[in-house]
């Protein structure tokens, strides 16, 4: 009885800040999306004509496999080495607090000054890559890094991982530091190599640190947006285009927030359910 | 013999690993490199890694621009950031308490809904929110700033802490319960101290997110009391078609700083080894 | 540990009063005062605001402007919200090309009563005021101007033996210099030096910097009547001649059909490209950012038409419906076209001034180039439509399309075309 009560007592403020900030302006997005939404004056509801037009364009669909693939493709950038950097940095040692510290660093800087920086890096006629490249005899030819279609999804990519990959190591590190070192020493007495210790001991006991990592950065890259106006544009032909671009072209640009409210919440209900399934795989069983 | 050996390896690691920070960091070296060059330098062909002449000329432009405004900016962000922080700890330690130890009717609602929040790309509700801080006199205000950071930026805090509760072993709740702590005493002596690395990485996670937003500052102010430094640096840095690289580089590099200091203060914090006994049992 | 988290509570508290006691400190203006905002993405207005009110408070007029920056990207999105949320600025100076559709959903204050009062209205940039009129009513007045002309290096133009002051006025000339402006210094096969830059990645820059290559052919998106009339051979033509410059007379690179405008800017400045398309709102950077190059102004060169032609572009000021003070703003807007103010705060920035009846300034004769932009500003078009940002996406998809070599000319500017056409009905 007296736990019933404590438990949405503790939730109050959130509950507050949640229905006021949030659920609020959700609704009239929800709401925005079935009508024919005008700037000034009275809109009127269509009904789903919005969630048809939606459907009908192709270029709805190809955002979506933009965004997918990008996806695909930043995740294990962000997390193989996250996993890597957070397992043989986790002694306290004055060593491992610098290269903890420089692998941050990254993380501190903010993503559109970072794609400033990148695009300038990449570029194909002035950047120093290329150049850098040239002096080590490496390459003949100037190499169009943000030009082409794959190139250019692998190298925003690697912009990315480059930027989050510090802050992902910090959350596995801080899931490793609950596993105690008594079950290390257990395992050391026992005989067993670095590896297995890892795949058979540290794995399992860290894969609830590692799941929450893997929705956030998933949720994360459904996301991205400035590095992808900032480096491409969207382009060659709108193929690196991620689908929050669409959304803002379509409200902003088209004027039609209507239209950009049903795509909004279609974006949601994809993303829901890929979260939903990922926490439900990723639950613990004490 | 085997010290020769063993000192060779270590030289050899010592210096592969310089090399691959200093790769890994070259972007950044470039950001300190430009912020500390003339303008005419700065997009010079071959690109020179090492000024000729490191000069303050940037960050002088920079920094009296439109009369010293940018220090008002960087006071700004501050105290949004730490309110931010604080808000956000306060309401979410309680509620990611409640939602992995005392569950309640709706509690599995209340967590889908703050995983929503996390779906949501605020850039749809921009229009909606506007209206709303204009409704209730938030607008412009470093209080409706404060309000809507921690409304987003609260379901990661939310996700970690309970991610953290529920690792904790239940016996230690029932012992507590049978020594007849209640829910508060058990949760700020027993839990909280034990679940530090996790609080601080959501201390960094809020004030990186806070610190370096633009989008939501700039929509939801217009005066030079309540907007924050980013907004400061692209309003200064970048016009429609160039973007002097200068005041970019020496803004930015200004404000990464308290983000690293922030980090050294914090990092012993979540490398905490384990514990008491307490888990022992 | 408990001291700590008194210490920190304490500052809590300190800093949530702070907010508190800031968020009132703009509100210290006098009772009566009317305070009026300005928008807009240029820093420079905030001069003005200054100036006004300086001048106000002279005149013992209780009128305060509050100016805020909005940049370029956030133009229409925060605009859009005030709207909805019935608090829209009361001036906003905002780029012209958002004109039309914004005028026909009733956003914009009638202020054809101060045109009528303006002397100096016949030396406002005529090709821009269809933008900002309907019906007869003047909703918003050309204010701040870009317009979009090459820039050359005439450093590199004398290295190649041209004569850098007579640059290329039509598309044979072009070809010509631009066989000589590139360059392989080292014989390494690779090029050091491209004559010209293409552009890309946003659909403005198309109709800013190509369709007056497309005017220059006689072609043309729309007729008198307004029919898309993109899909003609003029239009093809000049799609060729640039597909042209990068892949058979090789003098452009291909990447740059990728590159923004800021990617240009820098090949520029970092001597990569000896013609780079640019405008008048380069000047003040380059002098900064390249301070040994001498800087060349031309045309975009024509050919079939008898005519060089330009894209009058820029911002146009005007009131928004919603504003409550009207008269303020008129008053604001008449103080922004004083002659005084705009020689002081503008022309020092070798802004280009809307009004032509200044450009014999003190400030403009220490740069021949103004000269130049005068003269070029005299061919600017600026066409008018209401879907203008839906048009850019077809041009920008099709046009970079075919110059990427990814689509057949004929085909990406019929289809083009059409898409257009579609979108107008």
């Amino acid at each position: 009885m007296k736990n019933k009560n404590h438990g949405i007592l503790f939730c109050l403020p959130t509950l507050i800040l949640l229905s006021m900030f949030f659920i609020y302006p959700l609704i009239n997005v929800l709401i925005m999306s079935f009508q024919n939404w005008i700037v000034l004056g009275t809109p009127q509801f269509i009904g789903f004509k919005n969630y048809i037009k939606t459907f009908q364009d192709k270029e709805f669909w190809q955002v979506m496999s933009n965004t997918i693939i990008y996806c695909l493709i930043v995740t294990p950038m962000i997390f193989i080495p996250a996993l890597f950097f957070a397992v043989i940095l986790k002694k306290t040692n004055k060593k491992n607090a610098i290269l903890r510290t420089s692998l941050f660093i990254p993380c501190a800087i903010s993503l559109v000054a970072s794609s400033y920086i990148w695009n300038w890096i990449l570029n194909d006629t002035y950047g120093i890559l290329n150049f850098v490249l040239f002096k080590l005899g490496l390459i003949n030819e100037g190499i169009n890094w943000l030009g082409t279609t794959w190139s250019a999804r692998f190298m925003i990519s690697l912009s990315v991982a480059w930027k989050t990959m510090g802050f992902s190591m910090i959350l596995i590190l801080a899931g490793l530091s609950s596993i105690a070192t008594s079950i290390y020493e257990a395992s050391e007495i026992d005989g067993s190599s670095k590896f297995r210790t890892f795949f058979s001991i540290t794995l399992p006991l860290v894969k609830p640190t590692l799941m929450l990592a893997l929705v956030l950065s998933i949720a994360g890259s459904f996301k991205g947006y400035d590095q992808f106006v900032i480096m491409t544009g969207g382009g060659p032909m709108r193929t690196t285009e991620p689908i929050i671009m669409y959304i803002s072209k379509v409200a902003f640009d088209h004027y039609e927030m209507g239209q950009s409210a049903a795509i909004s919440v279609i974006f949601l209900i994809i993303l829901m359910l890929i979260s939903y399934y990922q926490i439900k795989l990723g639950d613990y069983n004490d | 013999m085997i010290k020769q050996k063993h000192y060779y390896k270590k030289i050899v690691i010592t210096v592969l690993f310089t090399l691959i920070i200093f790769v890994f960091l070259f972007p950044i070296y470039w950001n300190i490199v430009t912020a500390f060059k003339n303008p005419c330098e700065i997009l010079a062909y071959p690109p020179k890694l090492i000024p000729s002449e490191w000069t303050i000329y940037q960050f002088n432009k920079l920094l009296t621009a439109s009369n010293g405004v940018f220090l008002q900016f960087f006071v700004n962000t501050l105290i949004i950031t730490v309110s931010t922080i604080f808000l956000v700890l306060i309401i979410t330690i309680p509620c990611s308490f409640a939602l992995a130890k005392l569950p309640f009717k709706g509690s599995k609602i209340v967590f889908i809904l703050i995983l929503l929040i996390f779906m949501v790309p605020f850039q749809c509700l921009l229009v909606p929110l506007y209206t709303l801080l204009t409704k209730i006199h938030l607008y412009n205000t470093k209080l409706g700033l404060i309000l809507i950071y921690a409304t987003f930026f609260m379901p990661f805090s939310i996700f970690m802490l309970r991610n953290a509760f529920l690792q904790l072993p239940q016996s230690l709740f029932e012992s507590a319960i049978l020594d007849g702590a209640n829910m508060w005493k058990i949760m700020t002596n027993l839990y909280l101290p034990l679940s530090i690395p996790s609080i601080v990485s959501c201390i960094i996670y809020l004030f990186i997110e806070t610190w370096n937003d633009f989008i939501l500052s700039f929509m939801f102010s217009s005066s030079n009391y309540v907007r924050n430094i980013q907004v400061g640096i692209m309003n200064f840095g970048k016009q429609r078609f160039s973007s002097d690289w200068g005041i970019i580089n020496s803004g930015t590099l200004i404000a990464i700083i308290p983000t690293i200091v922030l980090f050294i203060i914090l990092q012993k914090y979540y490398i905490q080894g384990m514990v008491s006994g307490a888990v022992k049992e | 540990m408990k001291k700590t988290i008194a210490i920190l509570f304490t500052v809590f508290i300190l800093s949530t009063s702070i907010i508190f006691a800031q968020g009132s400190a703009e509100a210290r203006t006098k009772k009566d005062t009317t305070v009026i905002t300005v928008w807009d993405r240029n820093q420079t207005i905030g001069e003005i605001v200054d100036l006004f009110n300086k001048s106000m408070e002279e005149e013992g007029k209780n009128i305060q402007a509050n100016f805020e920056l909005i940049p370029y990207d956030q133009q229409v999105s925060k605009f859009l919200a005030a709207l909805n949320a019935g608090t829209a600025p009361d001036v906003y100076s905002l780029d012209l090309v958002q004109f039309p559709y914004f005028i026909s959903i009733g956003a914009f204050t009638d202020i054809s009563d101060i045109y009528k009062e303006m002397s100096f209205k016949n030396s406002l940039p005529e090709g821009m005021k269809p933008v900002g009129s309907k019906d007869g009513k003047i909703y918003a007045l050309p204010y701040e101007l870009d317009v979009s002309t090459i820039l050359y290096n005439k450093n590199m133009f004398r290295e190649a033996g041209l004569d850098p002051e007579s640059p290329p006025e039509t598309w044979d000339e072009f070809l010509v210099a631009s066989k000589a402006l590139t360059k392989d210094f080292d014989g390494d096969g690779i090029i050091d030096q491209w004559a010209f830059s293409e552009l890309g990645t946003d659909a403005g820059s198309y109709m800013f910097w190509f369709m007056p290559w497309v005017w220059g052919n006689g072609g043309s998106m729309f007729d008198d009547v307004g029919n898309v009339v993109l899909d003609s051979p003029e239009t093809k033509e000049t799609l060729q001649f640039w597909y042209d410059l990068i892949y058979k007379y090789k003098v452009a690179p291909k990447s740059s059909v990728q590159w923004t405008s800021g990617d240009r800017y820098n090949a520029f400045v970092a001597g990569k490209i000896a013609m780079y398309l640019g405008g008048n709102f380069n000047i003040t950077s380059l002098r900064d950012d390249a301070p040994n190059m001498e800087i060349g102004i031309s045309f975009m060169p024509r050919n079939r038409d008898a005519n060089n032609y330009t894209f009058g572009g820029g911002n146009m000021i005007s009131i928004s419906s919603q504003s409550k003070n009207v008269d303020a703003a008129k008053e604001f807007i008449n103080f922004a076209y004083n002659d005084e103010a705009l020689i002081e705060t503008y022309a020092p920035k070798m802004a280009l001034l809307p009004r032509s009846d200044l450009y014999d300034n003190k400030y403009y004769k220490e740069i021949p180039q103004m000269a130049d932009f005068a003269r070029i500003l005299k061919g600017a078009r600026t066409p008018v439509s209401l879907k203008y940002n839906q048009i850019y996406e077809p041009v920008l998809y099709y046009f970079q399309g075919a110059l990427l070599d990814q689509i057949p000319i004929n085909e990406a500017v019929e289809k083009c075309s059409q898409e257009i056409t579609e979108l107008m009905k």
